[in-house]
């Protein structure tokens, strides 16, 4: 296999694993929690492969999932004590957790991590790593381990769908069926963590962030399933995965750097272009609505001043209500082709049944 | 042995010149971000520095491609802009979309920072050795400041405090009642705005010394701390500059005894234990201190309960 469909193949494994955990953590509200339990799997790590003296890969993963395990506890801890709001605990321990792992790294020469490369990563020498069964070559072994990680992030979600899904929504309900949130949110931490320990070394700690958020973020805008939340999210992060890939060959720049920097511009698309949520059909709502309304208060205001016998002209409208006469015109008309008025010879608006209807409607709420 | 060692790096700070100047950059990052870290703490939007400080990141790669300089004001100038832009952003998501605060937060931090890392690595591979030391803005490297650097973080310190001096009694309430605020016919809104330049601000300052990864820990931790002890704003934020500044200044000095050590994470560790004492020993909420009362309290009860059993049982 080439060096660059192995590396492809990785990024696309690794946008595949965050994203699909990613769609619990964005519903949970829990994505800081996912930034800090990224940052201190560092810490893990790093004393694992003090501990085994090698980065196995085994070794390796029980230590950033313990490190993760540590800093979800050490959070609650904090936040339990009253004393610390649970943003603010967040922001206390990741930090704490990240700085002794940086320093470890930094000072010890014999661990082979470089301090920048745990921020983004070293995908760039995924394919040199090859995994021999019997001194027989298998391949990539980051395609191995992060083939079998996909495998257990979606049978980690297929089994426990049902109790995921409910304990995501209404964790009363949860709590009410004997579905046991706590255990339910203590296994998607253990996931997360899993997960982020086995991306950290291929993309590094805010990458694996913005794979796990990202994407999910983005699918969220577009559905209200979360099957289908989950599908597009993995979707997303994929296209996000494979665009960012060619724009780091293309300008020759960080590979991870710009998976998430392409995962943004994904989002920034669906943001401004999505239906129903994004920016665009928002504006296009608002403006329908407010133009809806102000139908509505230019009938009543015609309706005062036939009652007290004056004469309403577009012109009298719009210097009445402050509109522009152009828009007080667009309005009238509007509510002539509706046939909510009608127009005399001279001009002056009068209303027809509906439009009184419609008015009185107004006036009554 | 140690104590001696101590003294002499202690005394480093009156005699060497290099450490002087890192020494007091990372005490103006300390006391200023422990001053303006309160607020984020008690507006509740702790990790909004976070956010902040990465979306920084990609200014500083923008401003060295534009100005071709690494004079320390053009850095800081872009690392501002895009703070803000990355702040706004957060906000815009979060006011838009059904999308909450804090994936809004994990969006801006890790797009604007990979944004950064791509500039940075464009800049590695066009600019040839020039760029070197761009990279030290992510754990920050206090031993590269010059003298200038630190009268450029000095200026801006001081200006972020003469705004916080000044706009104190709006930054309370905007801070602790905005509707009242509202009510009384303060801008609320440019408040929280002028509130977030100043800490936009604290974080570009804060990117020599402890880096964009590290510096959420400099707004919250020693703010957290301060308030263990104190619950008046008032001194709740010369503590929490205090505890800021302590920690700026032991972190650098620890991190100059040895070679290529950042700043950042040293810091980061001593404000933390700052906190964690502040935890165990504050004297009205400490976990030593409620032990002990507990204990007593528990003693007290159980005294009070054997006399009143004594009185309606006297024979046992």
């Amino acid at each position: 296999m080439s060096a660059d469909l192995i590396i492809i193949g990785t990024a696309m494994l690794v946008a595949a694993n965050c994203a699909s955990i990613g769609a619990f953590l964005v519903l949970r509200q829990m994505a800081m929690m996912s930034d800090a339990i990224s940052h201190a799997v560092l810490l893990g790590i790093v004393i694992a492969v003090f501990v085994v003296g090698g980065r196995e890969t085994v070794p390796v993963i029980v230590g950033g999932v313990l490190s993760g395990i540590l800093t979800v506890s050490l959070v609650e801890l904090l936040y339990r004590t009253g004393r610390l709001k649970k943003d603010s605990s967040i922001g206390i321990v990741f930090p704490f957790l990240f700085a002794i792992g940086v320093i470890l790294v930094t000072q010890a020469g014999n661990v082979h991590i470089d301090a920048q490369h745990v921020l983004y990563g070293s995908i760039e020498f995924v394919p040199f790593d090859t995994l021999y069964v019997d001194e027989i070559n298998i391949g990539s072994k980051s395609l191995w381990v992060l083939g079998i990680l996909a495998i257990a992030n979606i049978s980690f979600i297929a089994i426990l769908y049902k109790e995921l899904k409910i304990s995501t929504f209404d964790a009363s309900l949860a709590v009410s069926v004997g579905m046991m949130p706590v255990l339910i949110h203590y296994l998607l931490m253990i996931m997360v963590a899993t997960t982020a320990v086995v991306a950290f070394e291929s993309v590094g700690a805010i990458l694996v962030i913005a794979f796990f958020i990202v994407p999910a973020a983005g699918a969220y805008l577009l559905t209200d399933r979360l099957s289908r939340m989950i599908v597009l999210s993995v979707g997303l992060g994929i296209i996000s995965a494979i665009t960012g890939y060619m724009l780091a060959i293309l300008a020759d720049v960080s590979i991870a750097g710009s998976m998430a920097t392409m995962a943004g511009v994904v989002f920034g698309l669906i943001w401004v272009f999505a239906p129903n949520r994004g920016l665009i059909s928002r504006w296009r709502r608002i403006s329908k609505q407010r133009f809806e309304i102000d139908v509505g208060i230019m009938l009543t205001h015609v309706k005062d001043k036939i009652e007290l016998h004056h004469q309403v002209t577009p012109l009298s409208i719009s210097s009445a209500l402050g509109w522009t006469f152009e828009y007080s015109k667009k309005i009238c008309e509007f509510a002539l082709e509706r046939k909510l008025a009608g127009k005399d010879d001279l001009g002056n608006l009068s209303l027809t049944e509906s439009g009184r209807k419609k008015a009185e409607h107004y006036t009554a709420n | 042995m140690v104590l001696e060692e101590i003294v002499t790096i202690f005394f480093g700070i009156f005699t060497d010149y290099t450490l002087r100047y890192v020494a007091l950059g990372s005490a103006i990052l300390g006391i200023t971000s422990g001053a303006l870290g309160c607020f984020t703490v008690l507006r509740k939007q702790s990790l909004f520095g976070d956010a902040l400080s990465h979306a920084a990141l990609p200014g500083i790669g923008i401003a060295y491609l534009f100005a071709g300089t690494k004079d320390s004001l053009f850095l800081m100038l872009g690392a501002a802009v895009f703070a803000w832009f990355g702040g706004i952003v957060t906000l815009g998501i979060t006011s838009t979309t059904r999308i909450k605060q804090d994936a809004a937060l994990g969006i801006t931090l890790s797009v604007f920072f990979g944004l950064g890392i791509v500039l940075l690595t464009y800049l590695q591979s066009t600019g040839g050795a020039s760029q070197g030391g761009l990279d030290r803005f992510l754990f920050g490297q206090a031993a590269a400041l010059i003298e200038t650097d630190v009268l450029n973080l000095g200026i801006l310190a001081a200006g972020c405090f003469v705004v916080l001096i000044v706009f104190f009694k709006e930054f309370k309430i905007a801070t602790f009642d905005s509707a009242f605020g509202q009510s009384l016919g303060f801008p609320t809104r440019y408040l929280s705005a002028l509130l977030t330049s100043v800490i936009v601000v604290a974080v570009v300052i804060g990117l020599h010394t402890v880096g964009v990864v590290l510096m959420v820990s400099m707004l919250i931790t020693p703010a957290a701390a301060a308030r263990q002890w104190i619950s008046s704003l008032k001194n709740m934020l010369i503590l929490s500059a205090i505890f800021g500044g302590i920690s700026g200044v032991v972190g650098s000095m620890i991190s100059s005894t040895t070679e290529g050590m950042s700043t950042g994470p040293i810091i980061v560790i001593t404000i933390t234990t700052i906190l964690g004492i502040s935890l165990m020993f504050s004297p009205k909420q400490g976990y030593l201190f409620q032990y002990i009362r507990k204990k007593r309290q528990y003693q007290n009860n159980s005294k009070t309960i054997s006399s009143i059993s004594k009185e309606t049982n006297p024979r046992s």
